[in-house]
């Protein structure tokens, strides 16, 4: 089991260093003005000092080096156009606990609505008719999953802030203001958590071991309960850590759209501003999410479920 | 174990149970008439959709959700099943009166429980245990089945044993209920050869020991050989013959027994080809016109297309549902190869 | 010992069934005659004519949603290609000026025509100056009162006066009781009058303008006289804003495009974006797939490319390749193609891997079964069913992808009619009366992405041989 999560470690870790490298090196490709907050103006020859200075004339490689070392020290540069001079650490640090707020009211709201849906979906599968919750449930997920969320998004800050009679941008003092960013982040994850439990729990429900469950005597709602819920459950809890994980960077598309100052708005305000060195370290952040997520996930699988250490150590990939 | 003038303790009269599949209308039981009596071991075999199944979960009212008991009577201990309509009610039965042992035991645990904690269900919910009284049943009940070292496996996880070890603690569970009747749904088709023997006795030393009624469903006539001391063969959804296990195997009065038992293997002649039964089972769906089995019949009767046949009664114990009984009928020998058992 | 049991017939509460419900049968001898055993009734419920495919689309048949969708699909589908070949569809790109005013015709609501009003013949009308062969910018209005200015009531006709003013002659309309001194008796006629307010004089009582503006009417249904200042109507005739014959449907966007021709053309663009997403997905993911399943020194290698490019979040690949290239349909596709189609690749390499491993397929090759059969009879059924479902799925991932790049501020050029910009366009609208800018985009982009997504799970589900009868 250790060798199995050392193996793990070692594949992120290189996955990581794969990731940087190659946004890095793409990064690089992109038209100079990036790193000048006012390159029309500049004189061609001050131009080539600063980029001198920045070390950005050196071979790729050297400048990889350079920036992977910065990285470790935990320097992630400064900002080009954004705030000009600010050092992207402290701009982060201003960004995450906003995000990670939402973020994590999101999720638990996601979770308050999408476990006990998926649930009354897979229950009302149990019995032959009265599958309303069921329907309901499936409409919810085909919508949520076949329309665009940017399409939905729009229309909830609209229609919500026009119902809730508030304002259509976030602000931090206004706590209904927080209302609809949490809502409309949480409606993917709900439809998320509800489809894949339903799914994971019909599948359950249909194995042996629920019907030795019932003929033991034991009640339909201790069965769901004590067996069902619990066995579905597991396998969702592989992605726990990664959708935790993103409340830190926030959804990018409803943070900005309400002018959330997060990191997801961030992205979004340099990639228009065309910072360069915002736009690469904010995109390897991401990326690092997702595979820090994944092998956490992983972790916590071979914590929770007794069988997965066995089938590693029997030769599964 | 013979059964006496005794009442039987569980008594199944033309019952009748249909599924609703995609807007159509399956009939799995057409009909079937079954007794038990106390403490017997009874076998119910029959082909692969034959309804063995479906007519022992129908005992438990675990019938799929589209499954529906359409008619007849099921009779135990004075109530009459088939009324049954709430959980509660079959809670009074389910695990308390009737246990069941599944088929395949790598299925039929929880992966995510350990042993002690499945056994330990059965135990909170029949025996009414707590604290150390709870946990040294569970050790029991794991020591009862022939499992070695119950306080260590009693922590582990169905995975971490063989597929006997894993029928065993399926057996312990379904033993834990302390149970009337024990339903062994093909204990030991999932099982290796070697294994079967060890399941089966198991079985008959524990029915025994608490004075179990046995139901064995199974396709196996070995196993039937075996342990049975009655025997019911089911055909399309309805107990075609059923007498003693010496009746069924020597004086088998239903076309459909003869040609089950023809097609043992061990019944067949170095160099002949093996006995099979040609076509396939009726289609349920649809109503079944007369015999069921008369289509695959080689040697059906004009009637046996028309109308369907009663049951004929041949000893006190032994009946068959076959117009070959009506004294009408022209006298139609057994295949060969019964004859041979016989002989 | 042989006891008949009499079989009662006995109403039962369900239909009858066989063995229950029988009539006794009559005590003939005839009927326990053997009769000869026919094979083909024993086999008569086998299974033999099972087809998978047949049964694969009776199964998607029994679908009503689903085979609905697909027909709205195909629709709509056959339509984005057709429309531009409709009569009188204003090109996509065009941006509509008014002809005379040379005014971007912004925001225009929708209209179903640029019809106003019919004027019979012998409408008089005053033709004003528009080089056009085929219409003619006409009004009857022939001048403005202004306020305070006396004027002589010459004739009362109910809602309509025929006034003169400053030796002009012409009709306004009686509707401004308070803004005429009349005297007590009106139509006791000449009187004189004045307005509190401004005034229309029209040449006949009828206001054939838009707000005062130019209409147009056709050519062909005036006839000019030689100065080309004033016409009459020769047949009655249809006074239009505009002079198309179509209105704008979906009304106009800020810059006076017209909204109806850009939602399908950039129908076609978002279409075109998501199948060749789908198929270039599926064409590499296949292609790789097999190599990777089928070269086992590759295994390793391409393993190690799947953890990588698994572990990155699509959105951020989608982003960063969006940022660093320059904002084309092409490099849409590429960027969304990039990663996506390991998940293919991966799912082929592991059908191929149980080619080699499976039950079936082994007792298929066994029993003598070449390797191309196998792969179509035991593999393509199942193979198909999941690529299709990829396939269909992704054609309206693209098409949002492509929208929430588009709102990134990474997407096409605003030259480029994609429902992203579209609806990235009508975003800021929707709370002010132009939201049909976002609205009708929506609705299309909505049916699109709903069809596919239900359309290929409903075929996903009916190629699941489980689920056939």
């Amino acid at each position: 089991m250790a060798r199995y999560i050392m193996k793990r470690l070692t594949a992120a870790i290189v996955t990581l260093l794969i990731i940087i490298s190659v946004v890095f090196i793409l990064v690089r490709q992109m038209p100079i003005e990036g790193y000048f907050d006012n390159f029309d103006k500049l004189d061609a020859n001050i131009v080539r000092a600063r980029l001198v200075q920045m070390g950005l004339t050196d071979p790729l490689f050297t400048q990889l080096k350079r920036f992977l070392g910065n990285l470790a020290r935990g320097d992630l540069g400064t900002s080009a156009r954004y705030s000009v001079g600010v050092p992207i650490r402290k701009i982060l640090l201003t960004k995450i606990p906003v995000s990670l707020q939402l973020g994590l009211s999101s999720m638990a709201l996601s979770l308050l609505l999408g476990v006990p849906l998926g649930v009354a979906m897979a229950r009302s599968q149990t019995r032959y008719k009265a599958r309303l919750w069921d329907a309901v449930g499936t409409v919810f997920i085909v919508f949520i999953n076949a329309v665009p969320a940017a399409v939905y998004h729009i229309y909830l800050q609209a229609f919500g802030s026009r119902a809730l009679n508030t304002s259509m941008l976030f602000s931090r003092e206004q706590p209904l203001t927080w209302v609809l960013p949490i809502l409309s982040m949480s409606l993917g994850s709900t439809a998320y958590y509800a489809m894949w439990l339903r799914r994971y729990m019909v599948d359950e429900l249909n194995k042996d071991y629920v019907a030795l469950a019932q003929a033991k005597g034991v009640t339909n709602q201790k069965v769901l309960a004590r067996h069902v819920f619990r066995n579905a459950f597991v396998p969702m809890i592989q992605y726990l850590p990664t959708s935790l994980l993103y409340t830190v960077s926030g959804s990018i598309y409803v943070e900005s759209l309400y002018s959330i100052p997060g990191m997801g708005g961030l992205l979004v305000d340099v990639i228009r501003r065309q910072d360069n060195p915002m736009v690469q370290i904010l995109v390897i952040i991401y990326s690092c999410i997702g595979v820090v997520g994944l092998l956490l996930g992983d972790m916590l699988m071979v914590a929770i479920d007794p069988r997965i250490s066995f089938a590693k150590k029997a030769g599964a990939r | 174990m013979m059964r006496g003038d005794n009442i039987p303790v569980l008594s199944i009269k033309d019952l009748v149970v249909r599924f609703d599949l995609r807007g159509q209308s399956l009939t799995a039981i057409r009909g079937a008439s079954l007794e038990l009596y106390g403490g017997e071991s009874l076998a119910i075999v029959g082909e692969s959709g034959s309804g063995k199944s479906v007519l022992v979960k129908s005992l438990m009212g675990m019938l799929d959700k589209n499954g529906r008991v359409a008619g007849g009577s099921i009779r135990y201990n004075g109530q009459e099943l088939t009324e049954f309509r709430t959980e509660r009610e079959w809670l009074s039965i389910r695990g308390r009166e009737i246990a069941m042992v599944m088929q395949d035991p790598m299925t039929s645990l929880n992966p995510l429980k350990t042993i002690g904690e499945q056994i330990g269900e059965a135990i909170s919910l029949h025996q009414n245990l707590r604290g150390t009284a709870r946990r040294d049943a569970i050790h029991g009940m794991i020591a009862d089945v022939g499992i070695s070292d119950p306080l260590r496996r009693a922590r582990q996880y169905p995975h971490e044993f063989s597929g006997g070890m894993r029928q065993r603690v399926v057996i312990a569970i379904a033993m834990a209920c302390k149970p009337k009747i024990l339903i062994c749904d093909e204990p030991t088709t999932a099982l290796d050869v070697t294994i079967q023997a060890q399941i089966l006795e198991l079985i008959k030393d524990l029915q025994l020991k608490y004075k179990l009624t046995v139901i064995y469903i199974t396709h196996d006539l070995g196993v039937v050989a075996r342990v049975a001391d009655r025997v019911a063969v089911m055909y399309a959804g309805d107990v075609v013959e059923q007498g003693t296990t010496e009746e069924i195997f020597f004086e088998p009065a239903h076309p459909y027994t003869w040609a089950l038992l023809s097609s043992l293997p061990q019944l067949g002649r170095k160099g002949e080809p093996l006995c099979a039964i040609e076509g396939t089972p009726p289609s349920l769906f649809e109503a079944v016109k007369g015999d069921a089995f008369a289509p695959r019949n080689t040697r059906a009767l004009r009637i046996d297309g028309l109308y369907a046949p009663p049951s004929f009664q041949i000893t006190r114990t032994h009946s068959a549902k076959t117009w070959l009984l009506d004294p009408l009928a022209p006298r139609i020998e057994p295949p060969e190869a019964i004859r041979r058992l016989r002989g | 010992m042989i006891r008949l049991r009499t079989v009662v017939a006995r109403k039962l509460e369900d239909a009858p069934v066989g063995t229950l419900v029988e009539a006794i049968p009559p005590r003939d001898p005839r009927l326990f005659e053997e009769q000869p055993f026919d094979r083909s009734n024993a086999e008569r419920i086998g299974y033999s004519n099972y087809s998978y495919w047949g049964s694969a689309l009776r199964a998607f048949l029994r679908r009503p949603v689903a085979v609905a969708l697909l027909c709205v699909l195909a629709a709509l589908i056959a339509f984005t290609f057709i429309q531009p070949l409709l009569p009188g569809q204003y090109p996509a790109t065009l941006i509509i000026n008014h002809p005379l005013t040379k005014r971007q015709l912004s925001s225009v609501p929708p209209t179903l025509s640029t019809a106003l009003a019919k004027a019979p013949a012998g409408t008089p009308l005053i033709a004003r100056p528009y080089n056009d062969p085929e219409w003619a910018a006409v009004t009857n209005l022939v001048g403005v009162i202004q306020r305070r200015v006396k004027f002589t009531v010459v004739e009362y006709a109910g809602g309509w006066l025929r006034v003169s003013s400053g030796g002009a002659e012409g009709w306004v309309a009686n509707d401004f009781t308070n803004k005429l001194k009349l005297p007590g008796d009106p139509s006791d006629v000449p009187y004189d009058a004045q307005s509190n307010f401004p005034v229309n004089m029209f040449l006949s009582p009828n206001d054939y303008t838009n707000a005062g503006n130019e209409l147009f009417a056709r050519r062909a249904d005036l006839e000019m006289d030689a100065s080309g200042e004033s016409a009459v109507t020769i047949r009655e005739t249809q006074l239009r804003i505009l002079p198309y014959q179509n209105g704008f449907w979906f009304g106009t966007n800020l810059i006076g495009q017209d909204l109806w021709a850009l939602v399908w053309s950039g129908t076609r663009t978002s279409l075109f974006i998501g199948f060749m997403v789908a198929l270039v997905e599926a064409g590499i993911g296949i292609l790789m797939g097999i190599v990777w399943g089928y070269v086992r020194r590759l295994d390793r290698i391409l393993t190690e490319i799947y953890n990588v490019l698994d572990n990155i979040p699509t959105t951020i690949v989608l982003i960063l390749v969006s940022y660093i290239m320059r904002p084309s349909v092409r490099t849409l596709i590429f960027a969304m193609c990039l990663t996506t189609w390991v998940g293919m690749a991966r799912f082929i390499r592991n059908q191929i891997v149980i080619i080699r491993d499976r039950d079936y397929n082994l007792a298929s090759r066994c029993l003598g079964a070449p390797l191309p059969r196998v792969i179509v009879r035991n593999l393509l059924p199942y193979l198909v069913s999941v690529i299709m479902l990829r396939m269909a799925l992704a054609i309206p991932g693209a098409i949002g992808s492509e929208v929430f790049i588009t709102y990134i501020g990474l997407g096409l050029p605003v030259s480029v009619p994609s429902l992203g910009n579209l609806i990235n366009e009508g975003r800021k609208l929707l709370s002010t009366s132009q939201s049909y800018q976002l609205v009708f985009p929506t609705i299309v982009l909505s049916i699109i992405t709903i069809s596919f997504y239900m359309i290929g799970n409903a075929f996903a589900d009916s190629a699941d041989p489980k689920n056939h009868r």
